[in-house]
């Protein structure tokens, strides 16, 4: 009975993790809060630093998209590829890890999040 | 030197890899004639660029003019730190504790796909700077998937910039299938070279830009201050 129960639960996990893996992340519903949060003190236009160092802007989603001085930092489809994923898993050097300086990394929920909605196209929905 | 041209972006070579009318060729020289689509008209000179495979040793060389002064090529390529702005295959970048203290030590993972076949390649390499400011990569086989690999970039001045030098010999210590699997590492190579020759000189202009905001001219008017659309390549690379 104990292993019945067990597989039961086991099942059900998968089957939950399976459905909010494939839940619509939507950008205005739950990505803007997460950037809310973390990073619109600095990567908003005119007087944030992170703004005026890179020239990336995460007031809207277009300026967003539109990336910084160097290059767009987001690949719609593909957050493995990413810059913002790269940077908010700490998967560039330690210290570029944003957000910067004294804040504390992003919760593995916003962390997914921002991967899910990168993985599920970028959309502005 | 083979087959030396001088083209700029509005051009291409018709032997981008040394393969003559091989199939990587034509392929290759389309990969120029993108990039030429995709590039702005004021963006650098690419004068020379090719990759050959021998026994699973990969050749490339890269010759070029960048409209940014030496101390600005210079800076984007020492910024380590940020090396991952270079080409948009790398997914995992990092500045390590080198044992020669004259060195930076940096450790990349590139993961890429073409057609069905895929790499995944860490390399940890040591970085020398000479006295002339160029620079000296060898890569640290034990710690890499490559069993060799070393790497030179040389800046001088150019009327009007930098002209700048890119020469490497990789062997990677991976399975390539054969036949198709070398002529997928060159057009990688290929294909990433460019595109970091692209964003070299993107990231020398903002610098340029940054020192001197007020400055007008060549070196820092091709990039406005303004974020660009879309890169070269259409993917990510850019940002913090």
């Amino acid at each position: 009975m104990n292993g019945y129960c067990a597989l039961l639960g086991i099942l059900a996990a998968a089957w939950m993790a399976a459905c909010t893996a494939s839940l619509p992340v939507s950008f205005h519903r739950d990505v803007v809060p997460v950037l809310e949060a973390n990073c619109f003190t600095c990567h908003t236009a005119p007087e944030g630093e992170g703004y005026r160092k890179t020239g990336l802007n995460m007031a809207s989603w277009e300026t967003l998209i539109q990336g910084s001085l160097y290059g767009p930092v987001i690949v719609p489809g593909d957050s493995r590829h990413s810059v913002l994923n790269m940077l908010v898993e700490g998967r560039a050097d330690g210290s570029l890890r944003m957000p910067h300086g004294a804040d504390e990394p992003l919760s593995d929920a916003d962390i997914e999040t921002l991967r899910r909605w990168v993985d599920q196209g970028a959309k502005n929905n | 030197m083979r087959g030396k041209r001088r083209h700029g972006h509005g051009g291409h070579p018709d032997r981008p890899d040394g393969g003559g009318l091989s199939l990587a060729g034509r392929l290759g020289a389309l990969a120029l004639a993108l990039l030429a689509a995709a590039t702005p008209s004021r963006a650098g000179e690419l004068v020379d660029l090719r990759a050959d495979e021998k026994g699973g040793i990969y050749h490339i060389r890269l010759e070029m003019v960048v409209h940014a002064a030496p101390e600005y090529v210079h800076a984007a390529l020492t910024d380590y730190p940020h090396v991952y702005r270079f080409t948009p295959t790398i997914v995992e970048s990092e500045v390590l504790p080198s044992p020669d203290k004259e060195a930076v030590r940096v450790r990349t993972r590139i993961e890429d796909c073409m057609a069905c076949f895929c790499v995944d390649l860490v390399s940890v390499a040591d970085i020398w700077e000479r006295p002339s400011g160029d620079l000296r990569v060898v890569v640290v086989p034990e710690l890499s998937t490559f069993r060799s690999g070393s790497a030179e970039w040389r800046i001088r001045p150019h009327p009007g910039g930098s002209h700048v030098v890119y020469e490497a010999r990789m062997e990677p210590d991976i399975f390539v299938p054969p036949v198709v699997g070398p002529y997928f590492v060159k057009k990688t190579l290929l294909r990433e070279t460019l595109t970091a020759f692209a964003r070299l000189e993107r990231m020398a202009m903002v610098r340029a830009r940054q020192a001197a905001p007020d400055a007008g001219g060549m070196r820092t008017s091709a990039i406005g201050m303004a974020p660009p659309a879309m890169a070269e390549d259409g993917r990510g690379g850019g940002g913090q």
